[in-house]
């Protein structure tokens, strides 16, 4: 663990802590190990050691201009989807966005009402580091699906008191303001953070006026009602108690207002999209138990969210509006047991309450129902190590209960009275590392995967999407095998150099999808299914001091298994060919950047037709960071080049070239 | 017949189909009209054919006959028309075959008579193959039946013509395209489907006026295409209706009606049914301009004053139009209207108060009785509470009043979302009940009477489409097993079942006649 400074945390995974035999290199690392970087080396899985993960520092975006739907793209393995403004979604290995987890801070963002988590309601001015786990979720988290899971930790106090201020302004009046504050006060250490963005977005782009085939009538166009403004506050506290015991607050505020453009041709001056997100988080972590061999930790959480949609004209939905209420209380409690130097077992379960109060806007009575879900976990995970820790194993079970009802309100609607569904599932994985010297080791998982169906989809939404509280979960079975060459110097310059290369593949069935009814609505059925190959390659190169450089790239093969009319074809939304490369040179003060990003041909419908395919994207990014004195930088870059415009998703336009700039003071 | 054709009558004979027909471009501006096609059987009995010496007794000809449609259109009777030949059969063995050119025929159509007059040749073996068709339209002119001559000989024969039935099924994924495809029926009997000729929007609606394939790309798609028959259906243009306009329906006025222009390719006249647009737009088919807009909101009498006009019917030279009377947030729905508009004035004439609640997708006169039809679907279940509230209302077009329900939806047990009419006796609709199902009923015109159920399933039913020539096709938009019924009109009987590649949304009928 050479450059790695382990520190004891909890949550579902596991310690190292204590004992003296388990500080060794090979020693296992639990499932609930938290690891805190000091620096670039191999990048373990923080929560599992046997996963592919992608680990992005602070550090690695502090020269850049970029937010976290960027880094994502950049990122082996991850496609994103944006409709060009204020939202944007994931998939991780071919999977849907709703089979992603996010978690900010150790809090699950996907709720049950539905619907994929905005990357763009996570501001990056806060964040400490991200990772993602490619196709497999760590056993130490309370929450898994088929795609994998995203963590994102916000910053967390420094030793001694520190501030920062930063102000950014751009094309389209792309405005940025964020400061934070942190420091160690006896036994306590407290950091905070507020951040504020907004955009116009009203950059220009190409419309057909929704006449694909005829091209005489395409104008350009500044893109309309696609504003954005968005405040953060962020905070955190931690009290030590007694000698290892840490007992944390987290607290994190969003509110954000933005226009909802449409489709490309299909605009809305009018309609318009609120959130408000309200999390809370309190931790536990006690270790140093039974001669340090036992670490005990519990947490509770608690989201507000409200989600207000206004569409005052019927120009993008039917004139409806929506005012729903999310709430979820989640606690955990976890142990890691630390057997011998070469065993350690953890075991989680938790307990997670989520209501979801929906109002349809401007009619009377609008209240249309309410749904609720209870979701019961248990996880055990074990750890051994062989071999004199050249061979990890780590297997781990998953047994989840859920328990759904439904409420009709008083605005009545296709669900006739009240609804209850529920099930019990029992998931499981395995995984292995090897090492084959210092500069070789394997990695490979086999598992299975669940997402249950989420509110929309078993109750539906009292318009258009009729409920099916049958649904059965959707399932996948995730399979991947790597190998990962690193060589510490290059050359006679020094600097760490990591090849990764990763097989995986994803069989998805029970797959949710909508399908008509006769009367003109959609319901929600188990016809679905996908196998989704590829392979992934990560290239990380250092030449000497002043020059950096990295390659991402992804290949997979999409197939539909559905039980209709797509069987056989590609999916949608997924490129075959993803890559992105990244190169910097420091000279003197200042820090070149270049970002290059490529997303293959991409198909828009289920039919795969050539024609309705999106074309290629080829995105160029530069930038220039100086520093100056009294702690004061500045940013400069160029997005987009080439002034490349491009479509994503449904033919949703994105920005051409843009160009922003940065001043950050820290002190 | 081996003395058949010598080469002086080849060399008359091809110069005889040399001036034949070039295929005429009706229209100045993009878009063509449907060319009546018709499967021809040709039957020579004694005609003695012989091929690389051996003798044949017999001759069989598979033809299809396209007739030029402006030459069969214009006040004269002399007409023009390309034929292929699809199969020669000889002493029953079928045969090998060449053309020596195109065979363009210039023929007559008199008085329910006609003669194609000599076309040819068709090489078989050493024999080419000079034809005569002359006969007789029958079966209001799905068939003609004559006598064959073969020139050069005397060898009798006879024929029969039978006008191909063609169908433009546009189907949609429902989320980002669509595509159209095409289903013929030969012969009476015999269908095939040519898939996926164009893209399409996801939310299209097939249509065929004044002779011309549309389809109507609704919500979001905000377009009008036009496709072009002669180029394999691709699209011939696209015209945008406005953000949003979420255009609904079509009409165009065919040369001579009032209101319609003297050259050009004609004008359009397409419901609006966006909140922001609330019209009839009148729109140029040379170039898509919107000319002029028939304002339809003071004729909503919902809160919000959104008509939104659905389906639009051209009769006896004036348009009707159904409005919803829904307001914007589709919760406060009036009683249905029918507008009528007299296009050559592009004003609003009558309005007809409805005795049901939203008139949904149906709109249709049926010659048989005389009236105009109308499919009210009362509320479907969703944003509100379902309540039947429609049926399916006549209209008397020479009164401009309406009859009331003819068949009320309570009797039907659901909420009607499209209607046909075969005769006088015979109707068919589609009914949601309330546990989703989708029945395909029958029901009497005349009496009101509901018949019986031909089709019943969770599957949708998203369109319903009356030939004209005795077949109901049915669209079953599953996704899982998408598929177009077609059924004998005058029994309920199922003729056939043609799967589908994307669930089917809409059908128009292509067929035209001589």
């Amino acid at each position: 663990m050479m450059g790695l400074r382990l520190t004891p945390w909890l949550c579902a995974g596991l310690l190292v802590a204590a004992t003296a035999p388990l500080h060794a290199q090979e020693a296992p690392q639990g499932p609930v190990e938290r690891v805190t970087v000091s620096g670039r080396a191999e990048a373990t899985a923080p929560l599992d050691p046997t996963a592919f993960a992608t680990v992005i520092r602070a550090e690695d975006f502090a020269d850049r201009l970029t937010s976290v739907e960027e880094l994502m793209r950049e990122s082996v393995g991850v496609s994103v989807q944006s409709l060009g403004g204020a939202f944007a979604t994931v998939s991780v290995r071919g999977s849907t966005a709703e089979q992603v987890m996010v978690y900010l801070d150790g809090i699950p963002l996907n709720h049950a009402l539905g619907g994929a988590v905005n990357l763009a309601d996570l501001p990056l001015a806060q964040v400490e580091s991200i990772e993602i786990y490619r196709g497999f979720t760590p056993a130490s988290l309370p929450a898994a699906s088929i795609g994998g899971a995203i963590l994102i930790h916000t910053r967390r106090a420094a030793r001694r008191p520190a501030a920062s201020a930063s102000l950014s302004y751009g094309s389209f009046r792309t405005a940025e303001s964020a400061a934070g504050f942190s420091g160690t006060y006896g036994r306590s250490e407290v950091s905070i953070g507020v951040d504020t963005f907004s955009s116009r977005g009203d950059f220009p782009y190409l419309t057909d006026l929704g006449t694909g085939s005829e091209s005489r009538d395409d104008f350009r166009t500044p893109r309309r009602n696609n504003d954005v403004r968005r405040d953060h506050l962020t905070g955190r506290s931690t009290v030590r108690l007694g000698e290892r015991a840490h007992l944390s607050f987290t607290t994190d505020f969003l509110k954000s207002d933005e226009g909802v453009a449409g489709v490309g041709s299909t605009l809305s001056s009018t309609s318009r999209y609120a959130t408000e997100r309200l999390l809370l988080r309190s931790e536990l972590e006690a270790p140093g138990f039974w001669d340090g061999r036992l670490l005990l930790k519990g947490a509770a959480d608690y989201g507000a969210y409200t989600e207000t949609f206004d569409d005052p004209d019927g120009t993008v939905g039917l004139g409806l509006g929506t005012h729903n209420r999310i709430a979820s209380l989640g606690q955990e409690l976890g142990l890691v047991f630390v057997a011998d130097a070469h065993q350690a077992l953890s075991l989680l379960t938790s307990h997670r309450s989520e209501t979801a109060d929906l109002v349809r806007k401007g009619t009377e009575p609008s209240g249309l129902g309410t749904a609720g879900r209870d979701t019961l976990v248990a996880t055990i995970e074990d750890q051994i190590s062989l071999a004199g820790g050249r061979l990890l194993l780590n297997p781990s079970l998953r047994a989840e209960r859920y328990d759904n009802h439904f409420e009709l309100g008083p605005a009545g609607g296709i669900v006739p009275g009240s609804l209850v569904a529920g099930e019990s599932r029992t998931t499981g994985k395995v995984g292995f590392r090897i090492r084959a010297g210092a500069a070789v080791t394997v990695r490979g998982n086999a598992g299975t995967f669940l997402r249950l169906p989420d509110f929309n989809e078993l109750f539906g939404n009292r318009g258009a999407v009729r409920g099916n509280p049958a649904l059965r979960p959707e399932s996948g079975r995730n399979a991947d095998l790597g190998i990962i060459f690193i060589r510490p110097r290059l050359g006679t310059h020094p600097g760490p150099s990591r090849l990764e290369l990763t097989l995986f593949e994803t069989n998805a069935d029970d797959l949710i999808l909508f399908v008509p009814t006769p009367e003109g609505t959609v319901l929600a059925t188990n016809v679905g299914g996908a196998r989704i190959r590829g392979m992934e390659m990560t290239c990380e190169i250092g030449l000497g001091r002043r020059f950096g450089g990295s390659l991402n790239a992804t290949r997979q093969w999409t197939r539909d298994l559905s039980d209709w009319f797509s069987r056989g074809k590609p999916l949608p939304g997924r490129p075959r060919d993803e890559l992105s490369a990244g190169a910097h040179l420091d000279l003197g003060l200042g820090r070149f950047t270049y970002t290059f990003t490529y997303v293959g041909p991409n198909f828009t419908n289920l039919r795969a037709t050539a024609d309705q395919a999106l074309a290629a994207r080829y995105l160029h990014d530069i930038g220039y960071r100086r520093r100056l004195s009294h702690g004061l930088q500045t940013i400069l870059e160029v997005k987009n080049i080439g002034d490349s415009h491009t479509y994503d998703v449904a033919r949703f336009p994105l920005p051409g070239r843009s160009l922003e700039g940065r001043l950050t003071w820290a002190f | 017949m081996g003395l058949l054709i010598p080469l002086l009558l080849l060399a008359l004979t091809v110069g005889c189909g040399g001036a034949g027909p070039t295929r005429a471009h009706a229209l100045p501006g993009p878009g063509e009209r449907l060319n009546p096609i018709y499967d021809v059987t040709v039957l020579y009995p004694q005609t003695v054919l012989i091929v690389s010496g051996l003798s044949y007794q017999g001759l069989e000809l598979e033809l299809e006959i396209e007739f030029d449609d402006a030459s069969l259109r214009d006040a004269d009777s002399p007409f023009q028309a390309t034929a292929r030949v699809v199969s020669v059969i000889a002493g029953g063995v079928m045969q090998s075959f060449s053309l020596p050119g195109p065979l363009d025929l210039q023929g007559t159509l008199d008085a329910g008579r006609v003669d194609t007059g000599l076309f040819g040749p068709i090489q078989v073996g050493g024999a080419n193959l000079i034809i005569d068709l002359a006969g007789t339209l029958v079966d209001d002119h799905r068939q003609v039946t004559g006598n064959a001559t073969l020139y050069g000989t005397s060898d009798a024969g006879t024929f029969l013509a039978i006008k191909r039935r063609r169908y433009l099924v546009v189907g949609t994924d429902l989320l980002v395209s669509g595509e159209a495809a095409v289903i013929s029926m030969k012969n009476d009997a015999t269908f095939a489907v040519d898939n996926d000729l164009e893209v399409t929007s996801a939310d299209p609606i097939a249509r065929v006026e004044d002779g011309r394939p549309f389809v109507v790309n609704r919500d979001t798609y905000d377009n009008l295409e036009g496709l072009d028959p002669f180029d394999a259906f691709k699209a011939a243009f696209q015209y945008t209706l406005g953000d949003r306009a979420n255009p609904h329906d079509v009409v165009v006025l065919p040369p001579g009606t009032p209101g319609a222009p003297a050259s050009g390719a004609g004008l359009a006249f397409v419901t609006r049914y966006g909140a922001s647009f609330n019209d009839v737009a009148v729109v140029s088919l040379d170039d898509g301009t919107i000319v002029d807009r028939i304002d339809l909101t003071p004729y909503a009498l919902n809160p919000d004053h959104t008509p939104r006009a659905d389906q639009a019917l051209l009769h006896d030279g004036l348009i009707y139009v159904t409005l919803e009377d829904v307001d914007k947030s589709f919760t406060h729905f009036m009683n249905g209207r029918l507008i009528v508009i007299d296009p050559a004035a592009r004003s609003v004439v009558n309005v007809i108060d409805l005795a049901g609640q939203n008139p949904f997708e149906s709109l249709l006169f049926s010659p048989e009785t005389g009236l105009i039809y109308v499919g009210l679907a009362g509320i479907f279940p969703g944003l509100n509470t379902r309540a039947l509230t429609g049926g399916i209302e006549a209209i008397d077009p020479v009164t401009r009043t309406s009859r009331g329900l003819v068949v009320d939806d309570d009797l039907l047990g659901g909420n009607v979302s499209a209607v046909v009419v075969a005769s006088a006796t015979r109707g068919y609709c589609v009914v949601a009940d309330a546990s989703f199902r989708n029945d395909l009923k029958a029901w009497n015109p005349t009496t009101g009477e509901v018949l019986e159920t031909l089709y019943s399933g969770t599957d949708p039913i998203n369109d319903i489409a009356y030939d004209g020539d005795g077949s109901l096709l049915v669209a079953v938009g599953s996704f899982i097993d998408p598929r177009i019924l077609i059924f004998e009109a005058a029994t309920g009987r199922l003729l056939a079942t043609l799967p589908a590649r994307l669930p089917p949304f809409s059908i128009a009928t292509l067929t035209r006649s001589l």
